[in-house]
């Protein structure tokens, strides 16, 4: 299985970016000797309060980052398309590509936080429909600007070339990019990636039809918070998307993905005992509708009475849907991942708020050297 | 005296980028030796044909480089602030200044390829020059909002933040800095904040009097490139008159001000002016099919000699001190020539003549810095 993590930010606190620099450095290290594969990074904005507390360029902060490590692949969980240019991402993660030389996981993501999302482009207010189409039109000008050498998009939101440039440099005429008369009709974006045709391309998503929509673009998925139940019936719904775009079978787990909020101490008790408080206290800030969200991680088959009465933590740990205990007891949630879904690809999510660095360098060291190694 | 250096592009050749990573990885390990100061990076989009090679994205290209030295700062010459959204400028060059541990020269720049900022924005296109002055002005009153103040909140022409219409619906978060009664948000905090306290230093690229002015109204220092002496004599003492103003103090004559030039050295004069001709009559070409109307915002009227208008671009650029082309001690005297002149402590090489090797650019530079730096430091 191929393992890889976030740093951690601490969410919720109101941290020195100094000293929050020089530790996920240290944690960065430590997932290049521990065996991991890559590190992903979230986009969030604005965070005065505390919440939710991250980079706000994912980008950039792996270009930092991917400084530690000869071998770590660097990811976006993910890039929020609708508050970018798309012309900008697609320079960007190209551009990052070649310095790495061929190290980037492409991950993109419609946005949680209208507050910053609006910010940035009106249009991408997720309290109207029209968010769908806007993000489906930035991705595929990011595809086509990295596979064309000549881009011309005409979309509802983009088009490219920008009308009403005409070419008076003779040096700079050229059939492809110009028409007789000097209009720019065409555009060529540079750097192309290292990857060819280009990174491999995660969609951060949770519902079947979302899993479908990235099958049907070509694209990888990753899903957080969804049970093994929902995983199963999402990737079907991938899988048979993936196969009749395709146009053959794909393998079930392609391109496939989990995150899953994690946190391992050396007793499965002190591990619940330290989570506890973070876990609710994050799920207080994402949703002011707990219940309903409940309904939508876990399957009707999956629900048993009383679950809804629970503590946030203890339906979570119920579910499978955060991996806390000891190195033993995330042993067997993982194992029952594996075996229940058929999950290629795990990726550590740390950010449960309230911890020390010091316990998340331990989760970390306990999962590379009592976890990870079970699994490979 | 302060010294930087530029990044060598390639520009006019398509090039690869796998050779173009190798080597600038070479260029900043050699400058961080050479005693140079910040190394800069320019911003050029759609480079298909060579024109103009450089990073799209200099904010996330120098934090690569600033990989590969412990002591040099790194600059952006410029980001063109029409091209991007302000808040995400203010963020990035915070991002990169903490990753750097302070030592980002933020460095600015109105735009020169319009067909490039069009494609970003509409109001960046220059063949409206008043428009795109005003959404330069105002991105950076954003950017310099957002980095120093907590509760953050922006009102122009082209820009409101926040924007309108987001009501908070988590009490957790409410707060009453930030959200009006009923929860409307009312401002925003932009993070993080810089790590140079209040922000790092700010330099605008530009040659004329007005973006001087302008400069030095704001506290910005500025990078003038393709003046003569007269001209930079003009410029400097407007741009000083507008800070001292700014700032109710003596301001003295070049402080916060540099030169850019174009430099090349070789074993021998003739060898130099032989390796750069033909990249200079590319460069001559892009930077403007209209020779005239350029030459002529390049020197003052006292400078220029008839049939000045008639020369080659080289022959031009030499004959009025815009290039440092020659052996170290011919380039010697042009560094000497403008600190006796304008007194200037900062002076910046610009290296991008089309056509030249890798290895040509680097032995210029160590030529540079082994003999001719040396005089004036």
């Amino acid at each position: 299985m191929r393992f890889d993590s976030t740093p951690y930010y601490h969410v919720g606190e109101d941290y020195d970016w100094e000293t929050l620099v020089d530790e996920m450095r240290e944690e960065v290290r430590l997932m290049d000797q521990g065996g991991f594969t890559g590190i992903w990074l979230a986009e969030h904005h604005f965070h005065w309060d505390g919440w939710y507390r991250a980079s706000p360029n994912p980008i950039l902060l792996g270009t930092d980052l991917i400084g530690e490590s000869d071998r770590l692949r660097v990811g976006q969980c993910g890039t929020i398309l609708p508050d970018w240019n798309p012309i900008r991402v697609a320079e960007d993660i190209a551009l990052l590509d070649q310095l790495t030389r061929g190290r980037v996981d492409f991950g993109v993501a419609r946005g949680i936080n209208n507050r910053a999302t609006i910010q940035f482009r009106e249009e991408a207010d997720r309290r109207n429909e029209e968010h769908r189409a806007l993000f489906s039109e930035t991705l595929e000008v990011i595809l086509s600007a990295w596979r064309d050498d000549a881009l011309t998009y005409e979309g509802e939101y983009f088009t490219y070339p920008a009308p009403g440039w005409k070419e008076t440099n003779p040096l700079g005429l050229d059939s492809r990019f110009h028409r007789d008369d000097g209009e720019l009709k065409a555009l060529g974006v540079t750097p192309k990636p290292f990857q060819k045709p280009h990174p491999p391309v995660f969609n951060m998503v949770e519902s079947a039809g979302s899993h479908a929509y990235s099958a049907k673009m070509g694209i990888g998925a990753m899903c957080f918070s969804i049970s093994h139940g929902r995983i199963k019936d999402a990737w079907r719904a991938y899988n048979n998307a993936a196969s009749e775009a395709a146009g053959r079978d794909i393998p079930y787990g392609q391109n496939l993905a989990v995150m899953r909020p994690t946190y391992i101490a050396d007793t499965h008790e002190q591990a619940v005992a330290d989570a506890r408080e973070g876990t609710n206290l994050l799920a207080s800030w994402i949703s002011t509708d707990p219940d309903k969200i409940r309904k939508i991680m876990v399957s009707e088959e999956e629900l048993e009475e009383g679950d809804l009465d629970l503590d946030w933590f203890d339906f979570q740990l119920k579910h499978d849907l955060i991996l806390v205990g000891s190195p033993e007891t995330v042993s067997e949630q993982i194992e029952r991942l594996e075996s229940e879904t058929g999950c290629p690809h795990l990726a550590f999510f740390l950010n449960i708020p309230l911890l020390s660095f010091q316990q998340v360098m331990h989760s970390l060291e306990l999962a590379a050297t009592k976890v990870m190694p079970r699994f490979n | 005296m302060r010294f930087d250096v530029t990044l060598y592009t390639h520009v006019g050749e398509p090039y690869s980028w796998e050779k173009l990573v190798d080597e600038a990885e070479t260029q900043v390990k050699f400058a961080d030796q050479a005693g140079f100061t910040t190394f800069w990076l320019a911003e050029h989009h759609f480079a298909w044909d060579g024109w103009y090679n450089s990073a799209p994205n200099p904010i996330l290209l120098g934090t690569r480089l600033s990989r590969f030295s412990d002591r040099l700062r790194f600059g952006q010459c410029g980001v063109v602030l029409p091209d991007w959204h302000p808040l995400r400028v203010a963020e990035d060059v915070a991002l990169m200044d903490h990753f750097t541990k302070g030592r980002v020269d933020f460095g600015i720049a109105r735009g020169i390829d319009t067909r490039a900022s069009i494609q970003f924005n509409p109001n960046a296109d220059r063949r409206d020059q008043g428009t795109n002055y005003q959404l330069f002005s105002e991105s950076l009153d954003v950017i310099m909002g957002a980095w120093t103040r907590e509760a953050f909140q922006h009102e122009g022409r082209f820009y409101k933040f926040p924007v309108p219409g987001w009501v908070e619906s988590n009490p957790m978060v409410y707060d009453p800095d930030y959200h009006a009664p009923g929860g409307e948000l009312k401002a925003m905090g932009v993070f993080p904040k810089p790590f140079q306290k209040p922000h790092p230093p700010i330099w605008q690229m530009a040659d004329s009097l007005d973006s001087h002015r302008f400069a030095g109204s704001r506290g910005l220092g500025v990078f003038c490139q393709s003046i003569s002496i007269g001209k930079i004599k003009e410029a400097w003492a407007a741009h000083r008159e507008a800070m001292s103003q700014a700032q109710h103090r003596d301001v003295a004559f070049g402080e916060k001000l540099c030169v850019v030039r174009p430099t090349y050295v070789a074993d021998t004069y003739e060898q130099a002016i032989e390796d750069v001709s033909w990249g200079s009559k590319q460069l001559g070409k892009w930077y403007s099919h209209n020779p005239v109307k350029a030459y002529s915002a390049m020197a003052t009227e006292d400078e220029l000699d008839p049939g000045d208008f008639d020369l080659p671009w080289l022959d031009f650029q030499r004959k009025h001190g815009l290039v440092c082309i020659g052996t170290p001690d011919t380039v010697a005297e042009d560094v000497q020539r403008l600190r006796e002149s304008v007194n200037c402590n900062h002076m910046t090489l610009f290296l991008n003549f089309p056509g030249l090797t890798f290895e040509k650019t680097m032995k210029s530079l160590s030529l540079f810095a082994e003999k001719v730096m040396p005089r004036f430091l």
